[in-house]
This record gives structure tokens, sequence and C-alpha cells, in this order.
């Protein structure tokens, strides 16, 4: 046990119930610990509870959802058990999420500055010129081209791989060390993944960012994870590494 | 810059309506007026000039009324009423309509039930015999005719904001800021609000037609704005009696009332058009 850990999840489940009495067990008894620094690969078929375990970790999920057991350990804290508002904390300073698809998870009616610097306003108490200014330094520091005509506009003028380093850059803004990165480069072409993964592995030796890394391409996850579970039907079948 | 030309394009089928944008332009104009009145008007509107029912004429433009007094000067200063009446009541039902939207749309359950069960009630009440029954309860007086169009006429707004809503609520730009740790109210103002706004500000702009309109009719019969303030809708009352005699004392506010009301139409039409729904 030499790196530090930075999450623990032990026995998770995360049950949905549809209404017609059916219970669908996505999540069903997954342990799993990322190490500080790690970059954590969660592969396995479309539907076998990859994305469920990320949102399970930031108490996202909705009903007919329900996380039944487990527990989320994040410096010796239970997840599962703060109250709500702790957790509207955690989220953002300490874990944040990415999403597949960068084409829908920005507003289009924010400019981009203004989008990034809603992070930072949303946890601590700064101007909106100070929060545009942050928002400059980390469109800078996720590598967009020209940032300071990018902040003015909006996402419908960017491409889907500028469109992702944005929400890097959002994700980043509050401090968060963990990083769930649900198919970052599902929706993009072979090329702009390569540089998507290339930011992420910089972040990581950078500032120790720890990536869950969730996909369903096994081969990415080969060429840049350190360790690799493979899930099927809402539980781990196969560690790699 | 890239970004002039990418945003050229935006207002460009509002433009092309050239309805629209001379409607805008009139009511732009007959706004300016009513906001300079004192220095536009050529008389004090409660002066008497004259004999009473005098013709069309240079010295008065639009004639005078059956007291004498100067009706352009009047109708100037009746505007000023007529527009900050539908001003105002829109302003209102617009901020009724979206704070019990949002929260229905946002909160869904028994809240959302509760408050759209609510604005069916509303709904299925003939508004303008609400509206004379509370009227006659009140002091009619122009800030009651505000009010009371204003809480009569935001459930259609209200039911436009839980629709728009309950789309954009789902989609996965909400689902991140809440992965950054938004909190309820900051998404719903932050996140949701900016993206209901365009189809509010239609139904807003329509909606002030009508409200105009309430407030025409409210004054005609006696309830809305009191003698000797002048609104169209009280101008019109007066004139009743002089159909026959002095036919411009009728016309002038009829026909101020159908332009300002077709201009508003205009204008909210091109906007419909623009935003697209």
């Amino acid at each position: 046990m030499n790196p530090a850990k930075a999450l623990d999840i032990e026995n998770l489940k995360t049950y949905y119930y549809s209404e017609d009495g059916n219970v669908v067990k996505a999540v069903d008894g997954v342990s799993l610990c990322v190490s500080e620094g790690e970059f954590f690969a969660l592969t396995g078929p479309s539907g076998c509870g990859k994305s469920t375990i990320g949102f399970s970790i930031l108490r996202l999920i909705q009903s007919p959802g329900k996380i039944i057991s487990g527990k989320v350990l994040l410096d010796g804290r239970d997840l599962l058990l703060l109250p709500e508002r702790d957790m509207r904390r955690v989220r953002g300073t300490r874990i944040s999420m990415i999403f597949q698809d960068p084409f829908t998870s920005l507003n289009p009616v924010l400019s981009i500055g203004e989008q990034v610097a809603e992070a930072p306003r949303t946890h601590f108490k700064i101007s909106m010129r100070e929060a545009l200014e942050k928002a400059e330094v980390l469109l800078k520091k996720v590598k967009i081209d020209n940032p300071a005509l990018r902040m003015r506009q909006y996402p419908h003028q960017l491409s889907g791989g500028q469109r992702q380093r944005v929400m890097i850059a959002i994700a980043i803004s509050c401090g968060a060390d963990f990083l769930i990165a649900d198919e970052p480069t599902t929706a993009l072409d072979v090329s702009t993944q390569a540089g998507i993964m290339e930011l992420l592995q910089e972040l990581r030796t950078d500032q120790g960012l720890s990536v869950l890394f969730i996909s369903h391409n096994i081969k990415l996850a080969e060429k840049h994870c350190k360790k690799i579970a493979v899930m099927s039907r809402g539980r781990i079948i196969q560690r790699l590494r | 810059m890239p970004e002039e030309r990418i945003k050229a394009p935006k207002m460009k089928r509002f433009r092309k309506n050239k309805l629209a944008v001379i409607a805008l332009f009139l009511l732009f104009f007959m706004g300016t007026v009513a906001v300079f009145a004192p220095f536009a008007a050529p008389h004090d509107p409660d002066e008497i000039r004259s004999t009473a029912l005098e013709a069309p004429s240079v010295k008065h433009f639009f004639g005078t009324d059956d007291f004498g007094r100067d009706i352009f000067s009047r109708t100037i200063y009746g505007a000023r009423i007529s527009l900050s009446v539908g001003l105002v009541a829109v302003s209102i039902s617009v901020i009724v309509g979206f704070f019990f939207g949002m929260i229905s749309g946002y909160f869904g359950g028994f809240i959302e039930n509760f408050i759209m069960r609510f604005v069916d009630v509303m709904l299925s009440f003939p508004s303008i015999f609400l509206i004379l029954a509370v009227q006659t309860m009140l002091t009619p007086n122009i800030y009651n005719v505000m009010v009371v169009i204003g809480l009569t006429s935001w459930m259609g707004v209200a039911r436009l904001v839980r629709a728009e809503v309950l789309s954009v609520k789902e989609r996965p730009y909400i689902e991140a800021a809440r992965a950054i740790g938004a909190s309820g109210p900051r998404i719903m103002l932050r996140h949701i609000m900016p993206n209901v706004i365009a189809p509010v500000i239609v139904a807003g702009t329509l909606g002030m037609a009508g409200a105009i309109l309430t407030e025409s009719a409210l004054s005609f019969l006696g309830l809305g704005v009191q003698p000797p303030l002048s609104s169209w809708g009280n101008m019109l009352q007066d004139s009743q009696a002089y159909l026959r005699d002095a036919p411009w004392m009728s016309l002038i506010p009829g026909l101020l009332i159908l332009f300002t009301v077709l201009c508003i139409y205009l204008v909210g039409e091109g906007l419909r058009e623009e935003i697209g729904r």
C-alpha cells in the first residue's frame, strides 16, 4: 500500500426499480480502489453499470434508481452518508465528472466564458470579473487555442474536442482532484481522442489528478491506464494488471 | 472578427420582416411621445379651451370633446396611461407566471399538480367578469387596473414556462451543472432560466396587446381609469353619446387602440418567427 487511496468503493449496490415491479441490478456489489494520481479504467459492454458507478459516487442517481448499500470512501468519509449539503460541496471541489457527449453537456445559451466562470462561482464567493479571469487561465490550461476569443463564443461555435476541453476546464475549476470521465472520448474521432487522453494524462502527472476512466474501448484503456477493471451485468468480472 | 460573421444572421429574419420593423418603429415613436407628453402635447389635456365638440382644425388637430378639451393632447396623455398599463400588467403577469411555471416544472410531483390545477381553475373563470367583479369592490384607479389585469393573465406564461422547464431540466448540461455541485436555485436561475426566456418574451409581447385591450374595455365600462385622467378607453366611453355629432371623438382613440395593438402583434409575430416557436 504505497500510494494513498484517492477513492475506495466497497461492495456498492445500485438498483433501478421499474414500474411493473422489476428490479434491475445495475451495480451489484462492486468494490474498487483508485490510488492518488492513478488512471483507473472501468470497461465493459453497454449497460453493464459503468456509468451508474460514476453517478453513484457523486450521488446523482435519479429515481427510480437507488443506491442500496455499500460504501464510497473519500478521505475515510463515507460519501453515501453525507448530508446533501456537504455532498454538494464535494461535487466540484473534490470530485468532478465529465460526460460522453460534449455536444449536449454545455449550455447552449451561455458563452464559454460565462459557463466556465459559473463553476467557481457555485462554490466560492468571488466576483464575476475574478471568475472570468480564472476561466481564461483554465482555458489556457486545457490548451484551447485562442482562449480570449473562445471566452466570448457559444458552444455551437466550438468543435467536439474543444467542447470536451471546456468540460474538463469546468471539472477542474474548483480544485477537484478526482475526475470521473464517463466515456469522454466516445463521441470524438480518433485524433481528437488522442488529444483529450493526452490532456488527461498531463493533468494527472502535473496536478496529481486521479481519473476513473469509464469506457467501452478496452484498447484505449490498455494504452493509457495502469489498472483496468472489466464489468459485466453489474459486477466486476476481471481485473487486469 | 469571425464572431461578427456568425452573429449577423441572428436578427436577419426579423429585419427582413418589414411589417414587424415598421411596427416596432411606430411603437417606439408612440412610446417616446407618451414619455415626453408634456412637451409633445400642444395643450393642457384637462384645460377647457373652446366650445364643445369642435371639428378637427389646424388649432385642434383632432377636434375637441364634449367639454371643449383638446382631443389631440388628451390622446397623447392617454397613450401614457394605456401603454404603461400594458407594460406594467404584462410585467406582473410574466413575473408571476415565470415564478409558478419554474417551480412547478422544476420540482414536479405534488407542487406541480397543485399549481397546474390552480392554473386550470383560474383559466376557467371568464376573466373579464372576474376583473369587473374585483374592480367594483376596489376603488377603480390605474394601479388597481394594472395589478388586476396582471394577476388574471399570468396562467398562459406559467404553462409555457413549465413546459419549457420540463424539457430543459432533463438535458445533459443540467446534469453536468449538478455534477459540479450547483444548488437547486442556482440551476434554476443560471442554467434553466436563460433557456426559457425566449418564448416568454414572445408571449409577453402578445400579452401586452391583450392587456391594452382589457384596459380599454374596463375604462369603457367605467371601471378602469377614472376621469379626468384620460385613457383611450375612457375617451371612447365619453364619446358614446356623440357618435353621430362628433365621430372624430370616438374614431381617434378607437383607431389608436387598433393600431397600437396591431403593431404589438406584428412585432410579437416577427419575434416568434425569429425565435422559431
